[in-house]
């Protein structure tokens, strides 16, 4: 029973680790996909402009479109798709080409269709750092382009929650399964004649643990821009958060401590339980007991073995020690002096 | 000691992440704070015709009370080992207690240093504040209510409105000591039906 106390918080702090990872977990890369509409930019550029007041930035822009020959459409087109062109030799990229909508739509990387040309996509992005690509397809009699945006940052981008969050339906799932055995496992309970903490402390620092604990970690996911660089470039800084957050699993596992903790008294002995280990000392190999004390406070109660040993009872916070100091004082073990904790 | 006895006096370590008072009293604070900080705001802004510039406003509170609270929780565990020595007395005037703490005293001294050092009326109020509170006694006269909890050895004095004062006694001398308040406290009340 006592291993469960330790095994439920184990449980915990792994269902909500999951679920936090998978919160946040998301593609490192999303595409921005659009029909590249050439003739508007060529004509936002070039194209004759009414201008209100004109101030000395407009007479500029007004004597450099004089000035600039903007050649045609086509050449303007080859310009702007010069070294940025992916060739794609499938035909099927004039269906998807029609396909669009009128409003950029995103992608994975890894999605179809862009799954087949990924290599040459990020080849291309890593030789240039241009973020901008093209795809030519051809559309009836003409040439038309695929604009694909390379978003690095996913979720700087107006992308949809699903497609940047993809496995948030399944996080709910890790929580849901730790808060259930948490919840289920049984655990350890005060019987009469034993001394033990209240339920309440190893529950509220169980609580104050876990939000700790899962505040840092989160932060360290929530702060990068994929959960790719949190073991990448931002190693360091989540190994700081981390460490932070260490703070509340160490509560966790206090609590599992306390939780575990029992004095039990007997007619002939008095056996302490910890997560790890139980002792037994029967009155009969006690030689004596005396107070505990930190300064000139009784801070608890000492019994020392005929065989040397002694078990130190601190009865700060425990209910129920009246019990035990009944039972250890029906005993008639000699008095000993008072020791320090 | 015998029902009749006119003092009592000891000192005891007081748990503190472990022991139920002491959470619910550091939680009830926190709430309140956040219950007044969250009203506060709210009508300032509403008066200034800003309120939608208030949910953000109310977040970065949210993250500095949780910053706090954290704090909070670290102190109390590393800094004060989980612990607070306290002296308690009661006569039949009423109940005193002093903290015997000396991280507690240094730490309150130490903020009233730093603030006169720094030039920060806020911290050396804070320090002195602190230095008041370190002892305090209560008149048998102002206790409405005794709330007694024998399974965690603590004793809940209360005046008209709120928690004044709780013993914390040891399992040893938590018998004698809830004696010693029930007959304060009944000779209290008939004194004051008398009058």
């Amino acid at each position: 029973m006592k291993i469960f106390e330790f095994l439920r918080r184990i449980a915990l702090l792994l269902g909500v680790g999951c679920f936090l990872w998978l919160w946040f977990a998301g593609p490192p890369v999303l595409l921005e996909v659009s029909r590249a509409d050439f003739a508007a930019q060529y004509e936002r550029q070039y194209g004759k402009r009414q201008y209100g007041l004109m101030g000395v930035m407009e007479l500029g822009d007004k004597l450099i479109r004089e000035q600039t020959n903007p050649g045609s459409l086509e050449a303007f087109t080859a310009r702007q798709t010069q070294h940025k062109l992916l060739t794609a030799g499938d035909s099927n990229w004039a269906v998807f080409y029609r396909s669009l909508p009128a409003q950029a739509a995103f992608y994975g990387i890894d999605q179809p269709p862009f799954a087949a040309i990924r290599p040459q996509i990020q080849t291309l992005f890593l030789r240039s750092q241009m973020a901008v690509m093209y795809i030519p397809v051809v559309d009836g009699s003409r040439t038309a382009h695929i604009e694909i945006h390379y978003r690095n940052r996913p979720r700087e981008t107006k992308a949809p929650t699903q497609l940047l969050y993809p496995y948030r339906l399944r996080a709910w799932l890790w929580l849901a399964g730790a808060l259930l055995v948490y919840f289920l496992l049984p655990g350890m309970r005060r019987s009469g004649g034993s001394a033990a903490y209240s339920r309440i402390a190893p529950l509220a620092l169980d609580a104050m643990g876990l939000l700790f604990a899962a505040f840092f970690f989160g932060l360290s996911l929530y702060v990068v821009n994929s959960t790719d660089e949190v073991f990448g470039s931002e190693f360091g800084m989540s190994l700081f958060l981390w460490a932070v957050g260490c703070a509340g699993l160490i509560l966790v596992m206090w609590a599992a401590k306390i939780a575990s903790y029992r004095i039990m008294a007997s007619s002939s002995a008095i056996c302490v339980d910890t997560l790890w280990r139980r002792r037994e000392i029967p009155f009969s190999e006690m030689s004596e007991i005396g107070y505990l004390v930190r300064g000139d406070i009784r801070i608890g109660i000492f019994v020392r073995s005929r065989d040397g040993r002694t078990i130190k009872l601190d009865w700060a916070g425990l209910l129920g020690f009246d019990a035990v100091l009944a039972a250890i004082n029906s005993a008639q073990v000699r008095r000993a002096e008072d020791a320090p904790a | 000691m015998s029902q009749d006895a006119p003092e009592l006096s000891w000192a005891v370590e007081m748990p503190l992440l472990t022991n139920r008072f002491f959470l619910y009293d550091m939680l009830k604070l926190f709430f309140w704070v956040a219950v007044l900080l969250g009203v506060l705001l709210t009508v300032t802004f509403a008066f200034g015709g800003s309120l939608k510039n208030l949910p953000p406003i109310l977040k970065m509170f949210a993250l500095i009370l949780g910053g706090i609270f954290f704090l909070f929780v670290l102190i109390s565990w590393i800094f004060f080992g989980n612990r607070f020595p306290m002296r308690f007395r009661i006569n039949s005037w009423g109940v005193g207690w002093s903290s015997l703490s000396r991280r507690s005293r240094l730490a309150n001294r130490a903020a009233v240093i730093a603030g006169v050092a720094s030039g920060s009326l806020a911290g050396t109020g804070a320090g002195l504040l602190a230095i008041s509170q370190e002892s305090g006694q209560l008149a048998w006269e102002k206790v409405q209510t005794v709330k007694k909890y024998p399974a965690e050895c603590v004793i809940t004095l209360m005046n008209s409105w709120r928690v004044v004062i709780r013993l914390f006694c040891t399992p040893e001398n938590y018998a004698d000591v809830a004696r010693l308040v029930d007959a304060c406290s009944a000779r209290n009340r008939a004194g004051a039906a008398a009058k």
